[in-house]
């Protein structure tokens, strides 16, 4: 009774505020009628703050939340969040409370702006990412974390894993660059990473979906699936001082083929200890087209999924004293061995969780089950206690103790439809749960376990960010929801929509959302929210660096140093930006040589960013202040290519430096011709190139056949190329002999015009797998064509 | 500036007494306690109330941005100045599936010189098809001045549908403008080079061998043919490009009304500069030849046509632009002078000559065509036009002012100082001939500010937002974008655009067709030809049909998949781990990953975009078998007890009341969307309609959970009934969503 007679006093002071709004408008003289459309774009005229607020339609509670984020030039923003970008394998980075996207860090996607995996040195980091020699050019970033002292974040390192590639990034928070790429040799899959301990002296980083260890080939059935299958969590060793994975010292434990998830590290009294749920724990397979109901209903039929609960500190002693087993290089904690030492317990945990957070204090673990409309609530305490007393309601199928629910449990309460993340505030109890289904955020204490507050969010919340929100002295103000639905948030932008961010005041009692943030690209799953007095970026680095390694480049030379060496099919330069000037200028090569160009970049202020580029040969990387860099590719092509040179933060354009000259080399454009075709061949494997059908209807019959089998590489009308100019060539041969030739080319080889030909073009006529259908389209191309050409030469 | 004080001293009360009233109930902080503690001033105040957007409001215009080498479009709003969407033009790009599924790379490969993708571009200043010289929101156009290429958008879907290579040019200058409509899609060459794949000796023969050029692409429209009635492509056929001689090309625009043949641009050439004409109309219909598979006009053709000459300028001109009704166009420069175009096409009709420049072209004297010069400071960059009869803006870089001018009395009228060193300027339908004259966007490309938080090295661009609606401008938002080296913007009023939300089932969205490859519930299939094997599958929330696929190690395995949804934003992504491919399913879209299967080993795919409570269970298996196995079929199902027989049954009798009591659920939700009329709210609709559909799915699992019930089968027939839950679940979300969205209509109508 109490709470709907708060909630009729807040409902009549909300009334009274937008009444007094009115008010305001109508004595400020501007209740003209809406303009006309037609009016749409014509000068407005000087506007008072109450016209402004009538056009605009904005509430009272609006205009304080305009005034709650606008940041002006004279103000500085609080908060820095650093996103993961899920599949658009990027970090996405913006500032609270202004909501300015200020960057997309790459992690494992070339990104031109940066130069990302377009410099040797960027691409060389890259290519330490690809798994089994698989040419790897996304990723699915999931959760970033920032490295820790005591509990706190310390601000200078992040990781962040890769869902669909199981990996790991390290970036340095001092110029938010990517450092290291570290594999995990064990895993198809992860997902609960990067979780670091208290003082960063590891990085969590667990499964998601299964699959067997030894990466072979097992037959798929419920008896395989128990005995080959496993999940498991790695403890990667982080060396802080360095801000690097060191692998050697990194250890993993063995765990069933539960559907492993989130993880967290313990604090204060339950340091040393991790926690990591799971869902599947039924061990489910799937398979619709088999009969079977699909994982959806198999993975959830259970009531409940288990928390793993790690030792990592007894288990790092345990593995220094040779205590474990080496698998692909990685050494592994066998399940038997990891229940022997007391390092390995599970406890019930409601279905299909998502987040599994530590409280601040570090006594109690929180669990926000998508299928239960509570959070639970561990006592790390009871779980110490059930495990020195041994009270276990039994063992998994593995032998693992499991620990009861409500030996562990402190208590539940009912937040909503689809918990999924817990974030803290720095008032002692107080916790913030997302609810997924019901499409809000719980305020709620989780030691009184009652529910204080709920806020609607637009729509669906996946994981929620508070600042500082998952440390040991959480900073409040600021909660952010990241909505997992947008629909009718913003302007429509075609089928696929933003994401949205909300931001939410939470410095009252009542929570209030306070903007709406479009999340362009991408789609951000875990966040971290650090308070940007501990950033400490550089502008610049000394001239001369390599920015992967840090260290003084071995190609950096000083201005008026410049040279090029030529050796072998080799041409290297060595070469500077300087006052915004390349030098050298021109670059000349024979086709078919491998160039590198490394440059130094001597400016050494914000605005030195220089982007060189070499115009049609998909070269360029951008030089920050001091970096070297390099590129390097072969001259494939001959002709006079400009190298350009963009001065970023200037409105200059484009400069010409120079041209790579590429002087023509029969036997390199022979080679580049082969390549071309070897590259149709592996398109053909795809499906083939068709164009919409009005570009369809103004081709030539055939004419798309003829350039989905790459035929332009050689072949031209009225003019000899890499092979026989083709004019009028059904005139010189049979249909039949044609449809042969192109189908089998190989059956040929001896009659004596191939034979002159080919001695002639240095060049044979591959077989491009033309299919039966589409040689007949190739042969009336050719005719058409000829017909065409012929007719524009009159 | 008093009148804006003096109201807000008025307000400034109110909102006191505001404060007095409800300190007490909630403690909400009122406007002042707010500005005290941020320090914001008046100014800041209003330009936050000019800009902040409410919760679930539309921004009036929507802008593309010119990304320069990023290679990936920026859609924005104005006033907001918030980010929509980036999409991939140039450049591949995961999120979307750009460059990643086989329709786009493939797309991507066709549109280079060599078969490969080039993975990036540089694309600075966008065009907006248009209609009658004004903007029809139907398609938008990047020039890649990297790689050389051209690329088409269609903004039903914000996806890019064409990326065709210009075989000439290696370098184009990276601006396109179409003509008045859209007949061409013009882009020129910027630094010239050899059109014949040959190197030279530069200081012997740059003159002789060195080619510039001109490319009219030749865009096809035919009506009705999509959604909203719109489907265009770049014919490349027939296209032509005008060659000419070793000119550095920049800045360029279309004439309008009178001045409509023409096109006006800047180009240079050892350090002289001029102004080009071109009578395209007059170019387009000569007589071509073939260089590279495109058709060249020679420009002795186009000499002999009398469709080109030179404008003699005396300083560094930055670029051409054409005034809204096109009456002039003006050469910013040192000194920014307006030509008058009857005067420059009166010229070239009657050759009133002064010589001929570089390559045989006329000369036209600058004073007989210039209707006047203004020095504006110290470096002009760029020029906007606003709906203000005559009236232009100009960005003085190093002066950091704007000034707003007449153009046809050529008087100063306004200058604003600014804090930073304006570049490149936009104002909304500016470049159409009837731009607007509320907001202009200022580029700033230094983005020096003390106190913007520095996140390292690489920074974004930044631009402002400047409010021109009355006499005095004023600086309102500073906007920062990442992954962006900003030029220019077209901007389009929102009403203009209406883009789709979902595509029929089955559709690529490359072509705007209804794929081969659609697949429907029910028709999944794995279909296999000796090595290649293509598998047709669906999907919808929370499932991947097929979920289990064994292939063979080195098969080529093709995923063809079709996102079943209806419902909006429902989007799906697909991924097989390891394997380095990624889709991007919106409703209703059909896309292929194709990828060689050549490693052993079980390997998880799965959804990769968030879709709905139970995500991450959207989940498959592929199986990869090495060649030749010759492992045993071990393993086998697992046999249930008794007990564990009986313990089944118990829990789908539990899941039949959980059934009932979710269906209770579902029904309030139902009746009290009916009693608040949902259908006439068409994103309530929508959801609805998406309630039902996921309900109507549920009658399959009825259907089995019944039958095996029937059987004694109760571990499945558990399992049937769970499923049949999850549909309840998805129902009842989107239900519940439809609930709110309605109350917040029907609280804000009240």
């Amino acid at each position: 009774m109490m709470k709907i007679m708060k909630n009729f006093k807040q409902y009549i002071s909300l009334f009274l505020v937008a009444l007094l709004i009115g008010f305001t408008l109508a004595f400020t003289g501007c209740g003209k009628k809406q303009k006309k459309e037609a009016a749409i774009g014509t000068p407005r005229g000087t506007e008072t703050f109450g016209q402004v607020v009538q056009r605009r339609g904005m509430t009272a509670d609006d205009i304080l939340a305009a005034a709650k984020t606008y940041t002006p030039d004279h103000l500085q923003d609080e908060y820095v969040v650093i996103n993961s970008g899920g599949q658009a394998g990027n970090l996405p980075v913006y500032l609270v409370p202004s909501m300015r996207l200020v960057k997309y860090a790459p992690t494992n996607a070339r990104q031109a702006y940066d130069g990302y995996g377009y410099s040797t040195e960027t691409k060389g980091l890259m290519k330490t990412g690809f798994i089994d020699g698989v040419e790897i050019l996304w990723g699915d970033t999931h959760h970033p974390g920032i490295s820790e002292k005591n509990g706190d974040y310390d601000g200078k390192w992040l990781a962040i894993n890769d869902k669909a590639n199981p990996r790991m990034f390290v970036l340095d928070l001092k110029d938010f660059e990517v450092k290291q790429v570290v594999n995990n040799p064990l895993f198809r899959s992860n997902h609960g990473g990067a979780f670091f301990t208290p003082n960063s002296e590891y990085v969590m980083e667990a499964t998601q979906y299964p699959a067997p260890y030894d990466h072979k080939y097992h037959p798929l059935n419920d008896v395989n699936f128990r005995k080959y299958w496993r999940g498991g969590l790695t403890y990667w060793k982080f060396d802080d001082a360095k801000g690097r994975i060191d692998e050697k010292k990194s250890f993993t434990f063995e765990l069933p083929p539960y559907t492993q998830d989130l993880s967290d590290a313990g604090k204060n009294a339950s340091y040393g200890w991790g926690f990591t749920n799971s869902f599947c724990t039924e061990m489910y397979i799937g398979g619709d087209m088999q009969g079977r109901p699909p994982f959806e209903a198999g993975c959830s039929s259970r009531d409940v999924d288990y928390m793993h609960v790690t030792n990592w500190k007894k288990a790092a002693e345990l593995v220094k004293q040779g205590k474990y087993k080496l698998i692909n290089g990685m050494k592994v904690i066998p399940i038997d061995e990891a229940v022997k030492y007391g390092l390995l317990y599970l406890i019930p945990e409601p279905k299909s969780p998502h987040g599994v957070d530590v409280d601040p204090t570090g006594d109690y673990i929180l669990v926000a089950g998508k299928l239960d409309s509570h959070a639970w609530v561990y006592s790390f305490a009871k779980i110490m206690k059930a495990i020195k007393d041994k009270n276990f309601e039994g063992h998994d199928s593995y032998g693992i103790p499991i620990i009861a629910l409500q030996t562990a449990l402190h208590g539940s309460v009912e937040v909503g439809l689809g918990p999924l993340h817990n974030q803290f505030d720095p008032k002692k109890g107080i916790v913030y749960t997302s609810v997924y289904v019901d499409s809000w955020t719980t305020k709620w204490d989780y030691i009184n376990l009652k529910v204080l507050d709920h806020v609607s969010s637009n729509y669906n919340i996946g994981h929620l960010v508070a600042a500082h929100g998952d440390t040991k002295h959480p900073q409040g103000k600021y909660l952010i929801e990241l909505d997992k639905l947008a629909i009718d948030r913003f302007n429509p932008v075609g089928p696929l929509h933003p994401q949205n961010h909300q931001l939410i005041d939470i410095s009252g009692p009542k929570m209030k959302i306070i903007y709406d943030m479009p999340l362009p690209m991408g789609e951000p799953h875990y966040t971290v929210m650090e308070n940007v007095n501990l950033l400490h970026t550089i502008d610049a680095y000394p001239v001369g660096t390599d920015i992967v390694t840090l260290k003084k480049a071995p190609y950096a030379v000083n201005a008026g140093e410049e040279h090029i060496k030529r050796y072998g099919n080799n041409v290297e330069v060595f070469g500077t930006i300087n006052d915004g000037v390349v030098t050298p200028g021109n670059i000349n090569v024979n086709q078919g040589q491998n160039v590198i160009i490394h440059l130094t970049n001597t400016g050494q202020t914000k605005v030195d960013h220089f982007v060189y580029e070499v115009a049609s040969y998909d070269q360029q990387y951008r030089w920050r202040p001091g970096e070297t860099a390099s590129l390097e590719f072969v001259a494939d092509k001959s002709g006079m290519f400009p190298l350009m040179l963009d001065k970023m933060h200037t409105p200059d354009g484009r400069q010409l430096e120079g041209y790579l000259a590429v002087k023509y080399n029969a036997k390199a454009d022979n080679d580049r011709v082969m390549a071309f075709s070897k590259r149709i061949q592996i398109d053909n494997q795809m499906q083939k190139f068709k164009p919409s059908a009005i570009e369809l209807k103004n081709l030539l019959p055939g004419e798309m056949e003829f350039l989905n089998y790459g035929c332009t590489a050689c072949h031209k009308f009225g003019k000899d190329f890499n092979g026989p100019d083709l004019l009028m060539v059904d005139k010189r041969r049979s249909d039949e002999w044609l449809r042969s030739w192109i189908m089998h080319p190989e059956k040929h080889q001896k009659e004596a015009s191939i034979e002159a030909m080919r001695q002639h073009y240095k060049l044979a006529m591959p077989n491009q797998n033309v299919s039966a259908q589409d040689v007949g389209k190739i042969i009336e191309f050719l005719k058409a064509k000829s017909t065409q050409v012929l007719n524009q030469q009159e | 500036m008093i009148l804006i004080t003096k109201r807000f001293l008025l307000l400034g009360i109110i909102f006191l007494l505001v404060a007095s009233i409800d300190k007490p109930l909630f403690a909400q902080k009122t406007l002042n306690d707010v500005k005290k503690e941020r320090g914001l001033t008046d100014a800041d105040v209003l330009a936050a109330v000019k800009t902040f957007m409410p919760s679930g409001g539309r921004d009036e215009y929507l802008s593309f941005a010119g990304t320069g080498n990023s290679g990936t479009m920026i859609v924005y709003g104005i006033p907001s100045m918030r980010i929509y969407k980036y999409v991939g033009v140039f450049s591949p790009e995961p999120w979307q599936g750009y460059g990643f599924d086989d329709e786009s790379s493939l797309l991507l490969k066709k549109a280079s010189l060599d078969d490969k993708i080039d993975t990036y571009g540089d694309m600075r200043f966008p065009a907006l098809s248009e209609t009658k010289g004004e903007y029809d929101g139907k398609y938008l156009f990047y020039s890649d001045g990297a790689n050389s290429r051209v690329a088409m958008l269609d903004l039903e879907d914000f996806e890019t549908k064409q990326v065709l290579s210009n075989p000439l040019f290696l370098s184009a200058y990276p601006e396109v403008a179409v003509t008045p409509n859209t007949q061409w899609v013009i882009q020129t060459s910027q630094f010239p080079t050899t059109w014949n794949a040959r190197s030279i000796d530069l200081k012997k023969d740059y003159d002789t061998k060195l080619k510039s050029g001109i490319a009219f692409w030749n865009f096809h429209t035919v009506e009705g043919t999509t959604k909203t009635g719109h489907a265009g492509r770049i014919l490349k056929e027939k296209s032509v490009a005008l060659e000419l001689p070793p000119y550095t090309l920049g800045y360029f625009d279309v004439g309008k009304f009178g001045s409509e043949d023409y096109v006006v641009g800047v180009a240079n050439k050892e350090g002289k500069h001029f102004a080009y004409v071109v009578n395209y109309k007059a170019v387009t219909a000569l007589k071509t030849k073939q260089i590279n598979g495109f058709s060249v006009i020679p420009l002795s053709e186009a000499l002999q046509a009398n469709a080109i000459a030179l404008i003699d300028l005396p300083g560094k001109a930055r670029m051409a632009k054409v005034t809204p009704k096109g009456k002039y166009f003006i050469v910013v420069a040192d000194q920014t002078t307006v030509f008058d175009f009857a005067k420059v096409i009166n010229a070239i009709k009657h050759k009133t000559f002064i010589g001929n420049a570089d390559g045989g072209i006329p000369l036209i004297d600058f004073n007989v065509v210039s209707h006047g010069s203004l020095n504006f400071g110290s470096d002009v960059l760029d020029v906007a036009f606003d709906s203000r009869p005559n009236v232009a803006y100009v960005s003085v870089h190093n002066d950091k002012k704007i000034v707003r001018w007449n153009f046809e009395s050529m008087k100063k009228l306004e200058v604003v100082t600014l804090d930073f060193k304006p570049s490149y300027l936009m104002v909304p339908q500016g470049l159409s001939a009837t731009p607007h004259s509320n907001y202009l966007t200022a580029v700033d490309k230094e983005g020096l500010y003390k106190h913007f938080v520095s996140v390292g090295p690489v920074r974004p661009s930044f631009q402002h937002l400047i409010d021109i609606s009355g006499n005095k401008m004023q600086d309102l938002y500073t906007m920062s974008l990442p992954q962006c080296n900003l030029y220019g913007s077209v901007s389009v009023l929102r009403t203009v655009i209406k883009p789709i939300v979902r595509y029929p089932t089955g559709t690529n969205s490359r072509t705007g067709e209804i794929s081969p490859f659609k697949t429907v519930a029910g028709k999944e299939k794995i279909e296999r030809k000796g090595n290649r094997v293509h598998i047709f599958g669906t999907l919808i929330r929370s499932h991947i049909t097929p979920e289990i696929v064994e292939v063979n190690q080195g098969d080529v395995v093709t995923f063809h998949l079709t996102n079943l949804e209806l419902a909006e934003d429902e989007t799906h992504g697909f991924t097989v781990n390891t394997y380095g491919k990624q889709g991007s399913f919106e409703p209703g879209k059909t896309a292929s990953l194709t990828f060689v299967a050549d490693r052993e080993g079980a390997f998880p795919y799965y959804c990769t975009e968030f879709c709905s409570a139970l995500h991450l269970e959207m989940e498959g298996i592929l199986m990869v078998k090495p060649k030749n196995w010759r492992g045993k079929e071990s393993g086998g199902e697992i046999q249930l007890t008794m007990a564990e027989l009986a313990k089944y049954k118990q829990n789908y009798e539990g899941k039949l009341k959980v059934i009932s009591q979710t269906q209770d659920v579902i029904n309030s939700v139902v009746k009290w969307l009916k009693e608040n009329h949902y259908e006439n709210h068409p994103f309530a609709k929508a959801l609805v309609e998406d309630a039902v559909a996921q309900l109507g799915k549920a009658a399959v699992a009825k259907k089995n959970y019944e039958k095996f019930a029937k059987e004694g089968k109760w571990k499945q027939a558990f399992l049937w009934a769970e499923q049949y839950f999850q549909y309840q679940v998805k129902a009842a979300d989107a239900g519940l969503r439809a609930q709110k969205i309605l109350k917040e209509k029907l609280g804000s109508a009240k």
